[in-house]
Formats: C-alpha cells, structure tokens, sequence
C-alpha cells in the first residue's frame, strides 16, 4: 500500500512539475519570428520607382483622399520642403517607411536579466526617423502627448506577424507629392516574413484627410553580404533658398502642375481626384472612355531630375542589392 | 535518510521505470499537447485557411497607372528586364495579338495577381486543391496541394501550381502552431506571357513564387496579400517581386467577368 502511495505521489508530483517547466513554446510567444537584420528594399513598386525623384505632382489617384486632402494636396508645392516650420527637411514621419526606397535594419533591445525583447526597433534613414515598437505592454500616451518625429508605436505577435500599431505621429504624407496626412493619423504595420523575403502590410487611418483605410505594401530582401550604412550625417534645419516673402503653397486653381499627369500620361484629371472610388476595379468603367493611351512612354520629362529612368529599361533599374538602394 | 528509509532504494529502479512509462497516460495533457503539437506540424492547416474562401477585391493603391491602365509602348518602368526582353516589348502589337488569339497574354499567372480584378477562392477536391476564379479574363488559378506536376501536364497560361502550407518560425526554433503558417505556391509550365499589358514578356521558363498572408482587422473585412516574386533567367535581370492587396467582400455584387482583351 505504501508503495502504491509513493508512485502516485510520484506521479503527481512529476505531473506538477512538467507543468511547472518552462513550455518553450510559451516562455515567448510560440509565433515570434526573428526579424533582426537588414532587410533590402525591393523597389519594383511605383513608390520606389519615383526615388530619387519625386512622385509626379498631381499623381494622386488609388489614394483615398477626402475632399480637405485633395484640397491641400492640390495647394501643394515641393518648395515646401524647404520650410523649416513645417518640419520635413530633417525627415519624414514613419509612414515614409512604406514610400521611401530606403531598406530596413531591424534589432530587438533586450530586457538585461531574462533577455526578453522589450522593443523592435527599426532604424532610420536620412530623412527618416527610426522607429520603437514597444513589446512590453506600456500604455499609450495621451493624446495631447507630443507628436515626436517616430511617433509611438507598441507591438504584438499574432500567428506569426509582427503586428505594429502606430500613432503620435507629426502631420506628414500619404505620398511624396503632397497627398497629406494629419497628425491624428495612425497606421498599422503587419510585418510577414517568408524566409529571406519580408512583407510589410501598411493600414493607414486619418479622420481629416482620408476618407477611408489606405493601404500599401513593401517587400524586403534579408541583405547579408554587406552591412547598411548609418543615418548618415546630422541634419541641421537651414535656409534651403525659399525667399523670405514668398509662400510656398497654390492658391486653389493656380496650381500650375494640375495637368502634368494628363499631358503625360493621357489620364484623365478627374481620375487624380476621384480618392477612394479610385482605388476599385470599376473605376476602370470610367477610365475607359477617358483614358488616351499615348503613343509611346515619354522620357523626357523635364521636371525630374533623372528622366532617363522614366521608362525604364535594361540595366536603368539597380535598385536592389549590390549598387541599389540598400542604405 | 528519508527516502531510504521508505525503501525506495531497494525498488527505486522500478519506480522511476513506471513512471517513465505511466507519465504520459498519468499527464494527459501535456502528452496529447505534444504529439498533437507534432502532428499539427505535418498536415494541418491554419484555421484562418477556411477564411479564404469567397470573393476578393484588388486595392489599387499603388502602380495605379501601370495596373489600371494599358501604359504606352516603351513604358518599362519599374520591370528589371533584360536587352532580349526589351527587344521583344518594343514589338507589342496588341492588334496582332488579338487576331492570333493571344489576347490572353496577359493574363497568365505570372501577372494575373496584379491587375485590376475579384477573385473568387473556394476548396476543390476534398479540399486538396484551391481554386482562385479571376473575373478579369475570366481565368482559373488551381493551387494543388500534395503530390508534384504530372506529366502529361501541358503548358497552360495559369501553369500548374504547387502549393504548401510553411511554418513561419525560424529554423531550429520552436514549431509555430498552424496559425503561424502562410500559402507558399509554386508555379511553373506556364504558357509565355506579358508581365503588363504593354507587352512586356515573361518566357515559358519563368518560375512564379508567391506567399499569402492573410490579416484581420476587428470589425472589418479582412485583407489578403500576395507576395509574388517572378523569376525568369530570359527576359528578367533579376526576379521581379510584387505584392497585390486584396480586401475580403461581403458577397458577389463586385463580380464582373470579362473575357481577355490585349487593349484595355
């Protein structure tokens, strides 16, 4: 009978310590993957097809801007880099991760006694900020905290994608010709690796400018055969040649470059406008007795500064590994 | 001592035999977890796989001109292709296509995913093959899972598809649950054709890779995004890789076949 006892108090005791040990499927979340490394821009996309240029001005169609952003964005002029009270010359807020043709470089900061990850943190680029996703729990700030240029982020793992929700960002862009954002907009970033590629998923939201969700995506490539440079040198806001009495913005109807993208691409101006309508297929219906399919790609286009890549063409795009943008 | 003195010395071998052999019936649950964790690793499939099924919208949001619209002759932006593929571009005769039957060109698997069109995705064949229904075109996309290209297999403009479900995590860690694992699919014996409507050429040694992710938003309709990634050691420098979003819809008031044009 005692030795009955003894191997049932064996056997639970065993049981409770197996549960007990550390699961290591859940001493971390069971689907967290390394992300840590550099990751290469694939710029196939139009976003990173445009660097180093800028996107054409008025190109603004398959962004679902409301009627204030079509407004500001058609009061848009590039001048307005220039301007150090609007903040964009030493970079851009984080959603210029999914419209720059910049790489990633990915780590974790580490917790120092259990070596748990605090925060993914993605590095920045020249006129980038680099960004904190913080895994730890903490609570957002308020909404009167300041917009730092990163703006805040917290993360979690779900079945296996790195999802990052971001918000506190300063007003920015939804693309790099004058489509806005406000500084009440948040964007959620999936980040999904599949071996040595890595998509992001990118869900922005803005109650001012957007009339709904704008999604974008960005892929890249694991780069292991040389390490990305650095942010580069500091960035020290300056006079850029902007006149001290003039004011880079179009007054509504005066906007000179309106018909860049008709002239160019047979597109029809309306369709720039049209916002959200324009992100569906059967907008193609409205598209089809409007469009003007020019008789060939035009490749001097005067306003950019490397209209030899207008087209494209054998050996025009290097903008991937060894030679591309990669840093 | 005490444990000598209940005599597990004399009978500790035993002991620790039966509880070697008792432990996983004794702890069913820790045992079950295992093997199930094992099993779930070779031949289930997330559950967000059934999620799949139904109709699908393209977000146009990025390339809008280069997918919206058929882009100019000469329009080669963004596409690293070679000096023979060019040469062959620049002699896109979207009439002579027509007149030969080859308005289909592109709408071959190696670009379908990226154009402006629904998608109707269902389980087929006791659930071993995935079909993905494009309106635009009207073609069919079957994604087999097991097995490999038969060989009396042709080649078709949608090719034969392979497809996998891969476990995320890293290599040497942890097995990920089935939640964790994406669509990997392969695809290859597909018929030449043009990675965009201006003729640009894929040839029929073009290996077309793609990964699904799905992502759910709460409260909203999820999105599915397809990484693909088109190599081609004729017409491509280096493969091309594209990543089409598409949003779930509720039923098929989008659905709008349209047979191939090589104009619009």
């Amino acid at each position: 009978m005692k030795r009955n006892l003894l191997i049932l108090y064996l056997l639970g005791t065993a049981c409770i310590g197996l549960a007990g040990f550390p699961d290591p499927a859940r001493s971390q979340p069971s689907t967290a993957v390394d992300l840590s490394g550099n990751w290469s821009a694939d710029n196939a996309t139009d976003e990173g097809m445009d660097a180093p240029d800028e996107p054409l001005p008025g190109n603004w169609a398959g962004i679902p801007l409301n009627a204030s952003g079509r407004a500001l964005a058609l009061s848009y002029d590039s001048a307005q880099l220039a301007e150090p009270y609007l903040g964009l010359q030493c970079g851009y807020p984080p959603v210029y991760m999914m419209l720059g043709p910049f790489g990633l470089r990915i780590s974790n900061l580490t917790e120092n006694n259990n070596g748990t990850t605090v925060a993914w943190r993605i590095g920045g680029w020249v006129d980038r900020g680099p960004i904190t996703i913080w895994m730890d729990g903490r609570a957002e700030p308020s909404a009167y905290a300041p917009h730092p240029r990163n703006g805040f982020a917290t993360g979690e793992w779900v079945n296996g994608m790195l999802i990052a929700h971001v918000s506190h960002m300063p007003a920015g862009i939804a693309k790099r010709n004058g489509a806005p954002l406000s500084d009440r907009a948040t964007m959620t970033l999936w980040f999904s690796r599949h071996g040595e590629t890595l998509t992001v998923l990118a869900r922005i939201v803005d109650p001012v400018y957007l009339s709904q969700p704008f999604l974008l995506t960005r892929v890249f490539l694991h780069y292991v055969s040389a390490p990305q440079s650095a942010v580069g040198e500091p960035c020290v806001m300056a006079y850029e040649g902007v006149a001290p009495d003039a004011v880079p913005f179009y007054l509504p109807g005066q906007n000179p470059l309106r018909n860049v993208v008709p002239e160019t691409y047979g597109i029809p101006f309306s369709a720039e406008l049209a916002g959200a309508a324009s992100m569906y297929p059967a907008f193609r219906k409205v598209l089809r007795n409007e469009y003007r399919r020019p008789a060939s790609c035009q490749n001097e286009l005067k306003y950019q500064t490397f209209p030899d890549r207008a087209c494209g063409g054998p050996g025009k795009y290097p903008l991937r590994g060894p030679g591309g943008t990669t840093d | 001592m005490v444990i000598a003195g209940l005599g597990l010395r004399r009978w500790g071998l035993g002991a620790l035999a039966t509880l070697l052999a008792l432990g996983p019936i004794a702890c069913p649950s820790y045992a079950q977890e295992i093997s199930r964790d094992r099993a779930d690793a070779r031949v289930q499939r997330p559950v967000w796989a059934n999620d799949l099924t139904g109709y699908w919208v393209s977000l146009i949001t990025e390339d809008w001109r280069l997918r919206m619209l058929t882009p100019a002759k000469g329009d080669y932006v963004g596409i690293p292709l070679t000096a023979a593929a060019a040469r062959v571009a620049d002699a896109w005769n979207p009439a002579r296509d027509a007149a030969g039957g080859q308005q289909c060109r592109s709408y071959g698997a190696a670009a379908i995913m990226f154009r402006p069109e629904e998608l109707r995705i269902g389980w087929e064949d006791n659930e071993a093959t995935l079909s993905v229904s494009v309106d635009a075109g009207m073609q069919t996309r079957l994604l087999h899972f097991g097995g490999t290209v038969p060989v009396s297999f042709q080649p078709t403009w949608q090719g034969y598809s392979s497809a996998t479900w891969v476990a995320r995590t890293t290599p040497g860690f942890v097995q990920s649950p089935p939640e964790a694992q994406y669509l990997h699919v392969i695809t290859t014996h597909m018929l030449p054709g043009y990675l965009r409507q201006n003729g640009i050429p894929y040839s029929a040694q073009a290996v077309l890779t793609e990964d699904f992710d799905l992502v759910s938003v709460q409260g909203e309709q999820p999105y599915l995004t397809d990484t693909t990634t088109v190599a081609d050691p004729l017409y491509l420098e280096y493969p091309l890789v594209l990543s089409p979003i598409f949003e779930k819809q509720p039923g098929a008031a989008g659905w709008d076949p349209a047979p191939c044009s090589s104009t619009w």
